[in-house]
């Protein structure tokens, strides 16, 4: 069995540049179209919580599919369409067996899942078979693919130079 | 040691209950000996597509969830068109028609079968009922051109649907005041019904059926308001849990269940039982209810599964999630409708143009939603009845219909790791 990994983001580092959405569309569709891609960028602006400086007011977050552990689009599949692969942890639709009642995305909270109106298809994060393609053209590094194992490792980095930085500030304002 | 391990599971039923235990102990446990004993002589299909391969929208194949390769794959044993007879809890067997079989851990899930109302004429040639995929044959084979449909639930109105495009003409009655009565509110129910309506179904309520009419075959059906000339009738007055194998050993509920406690067991040692035949407690105000959906069915006997291997899992409740298409109108229902609770409900409406949502709040927590049309954001309205959560400091927005993202946060099913590190990030 291949190490399980996991897709992760981090907002601090996305520019918005929309790279992953067009790959995305592009490797899954053969064509380039926002509206089939399976990543979805979204834009907020004013964010004070993830300020690093204070001209920092604008981040972007990555929507798309957790492939969650309890999973709901998984649970009201009435025709067990939607399966977990073992390999990749990736919840997979098998379009064979999709009766086309979309509860899935009734059950999605992330609204990560949608429907193909040419192709009369769901539409959802299957990981590329475990080579994420958002990842593999992700320009600044805000995606990242890792084992499970090592998933928090970015976090504790960007703590730590968060920690860094405060400190650095403190000092500053108040000399010891 | 290999003992230990070689435990032989003995699971009754071949539905979605079944076969979600099983493959939940095979994947626990690789070496134990699994066995399904099934009425049926099909492997799995799936109750909830029927309506789709009726309608001829969907083959016949299609219908099945898992093939006789499958089972043999993971070597799970199913043993089909045996029906189990009784029980016997001091020895630990099970006794079929062919066989006495024991077992170290069983697994009851025999699902639900339908109520047969109280009509007279029920016997004749003609009336189905609508549940299993026999049924479904018995219909595809019938020649009619006229049917009646008594009980709008959900079956009702599927089948209708499905018999209409198989270009049978639909009456659908219905006693109480409104159709779907479980699910829907008077106003969202009365959307479903004129949309029923613009396709060519014939829609009554507070009307009650009394007679069907006919020698050997359905001629007609007399209610208390009118006759209709028909040639088929279908029965779709509700489903009651199939308890002929466990009666008087197993402890009902007052519902009619099995009762079970949130791990699945049934009070008897190495006995669990889940599915339609059970009544689990409701995620919403844990009373006991009987859920007899695919989705509950599916985790319970993942739950059941489980626990029987010796791995603790605890099952966090039952919860309607339907949805139904009527002719393009989409109509989806969560957790409790206004009518079913009686206590502090506040209804919040927002109607738009074309579409529609209905919230149902308790106590200041979000209990049920109901939408027409109005498909996005539904989840996030699922996470915020399964998380409980008082709605009073974000009220405006999910009046709006429109939760933030804020909400998505606090989403306690996603894969823990990733939404950990997406927290804390922010």
């Amino acid at each position: 069995m291949v190490e399980e990994k996991v897709l992760i983001f981090d907002p601090n580092y996305c520019t918005g540049c929309m790279y992953c959405v067009t790959a995305c569309s592009t490797y899954n569709n053969g064509a380039t179209s926002l509206s089939k891609s399976r990543i979805h960028i979204v834009r907020h602006e004013g964010h004070a919580i993830t300020k690093m400086t204070d001209e920092d007011d604008l981040i972007f977050d990555v929507i798309t599919c957790q492939q969650c552990d309890q999973p709901y689009c998984l649970y009201l599949c009435p025709a067990l369409a939607v399966q977990r692969n073992d390999d990749t942890g990736a919840l997979i639709i098998n379009h064979d067996k999709c009766v086309g009642c979309r509860m899935c995305m009734v059950g999605c909270p992330f609204g990560a899942i949608s429907y193909d109106l040419n192709k009369k298809q769901i539409i959802k994060c299957e990981l590329c078979g475990g080579d994420p393609q958002c990842v593999r053209f992700c320009a600044s590094g805000a995606l990242q693919f890792l084992p499970k194992n090592l998933a928090h490792l970015p976090k504790r980095d960007r703590l730590a130079r968060k920690m860094v930085q405060l400190r650095a500030r403190a000092s500053k304002e108040k000399p010891f | 040691m290999s003992n230990e391990k070689r435990k032989r599971f003995v699971i009754v039923g071949n539905g979605i209950a079944g076969i979600s235990a099983a493959y939940a102990i095979r994947r626990l446990n690789k070496e134990a000996e699994i066995k399904i004993i099934s009425e049926e002589p099909h492997p799995t299909y799936s109750s909830c597509v029927l309506p789709n391969y009726l309608s001829g929208e969907i083959s016949r194949e299609r219908v099945f969830v898992r093939e006789f390769p499958d089972y043999l794959k993971d070597n799970i044993q199913l043993i089909t068109s045996e029906k189990a007879i009784t029980l016997d809890i001091e020895r630990k067997s099970i006794i079929s028609e062919a066989e006495i079989i024991a077992y170290d851990k069983l697994i009851v899930a025999t699902g639900s079968i339908p109520t047969i109302p109280n009509i007279k004429g029920i016997e004749k040639k003609g009336v189905f009922t609508f549940k299993s995929l026999r049924d479904a044959d018995d219909i595809c084979r019938w020649k009619g051109r006229t049917a009646v449909i008594i009980g709008s639930g959900l079956i009702g109105v599927e089948v209708g649907l499905a018999l209409k495009k198989r270009g049978y003409q639909v009456f659908l009655i219905e006693l109480l005041d409104r159709i779907l009565p479980q699910v829907f509110d008077e106003y969202p129910a009365s959307l479903i019904k004129d949309a029923l309506k613009d396709g060519g179904i014939d829609v009554a309520t507070q009307e009650r059926v009394v007679e069907i009419l006919g020698k050997d075959r359905v001629e007609g059906v007399a209610s208390n308001k009118r006759r209709i000339k028909c040639d088929t009738v279908i029965l779709a007055t509700g489903m009651r849990p199939e308890k002929g194998l466990v009666k008087g050993i197993f402890e009902l509920g007052k519902l009619g269940g099995i009762k079970v406690n949130d791990k699945m067991g049934t009070g008897i040692q190495d006995v669990y039982a889940c599915g339609d035949c059970v009544e689990a407690q409701s995620l919403i105000d844990g009373r006991p209810i009987l859920s007899l959906l695919w989705h509950n069915a599916r985790q319970q006997g993942q739950v059941a599964g489980s626990n029987a291997t010796g791995i603790s899992k605890t099952y966090t409740g039952s919860l309607n999630i339907t949805g139904v298409e009527v002719l393009g109108l989409k109509a989806v229902s969560i957790g409790s409708i206004g009518t079913s609770l009686d206590k502090d409900l506040e209804v919040i409406e927002v109607r738009k143009t074309g579409r529609y949502r209905r919230l149902v709040l308790s106590n200041e927590v979000l209990v049920g939603v109901q939408s027409i049309n109005w498909d996005e954001n539904l989840g996030l309205f699922l996470a915020a009845i399964l998380r409980k959560e008082k709605v009073k400091t974000h009220k405006d927005l999910i009046s709006s219909g429109n939760p933030s993202f804020k909400s998505l946060r606090q989403f306690p099913l996603g894969r823990k790791l990733t939404l950990s590190c997406m927290q804390s990030l922010r």
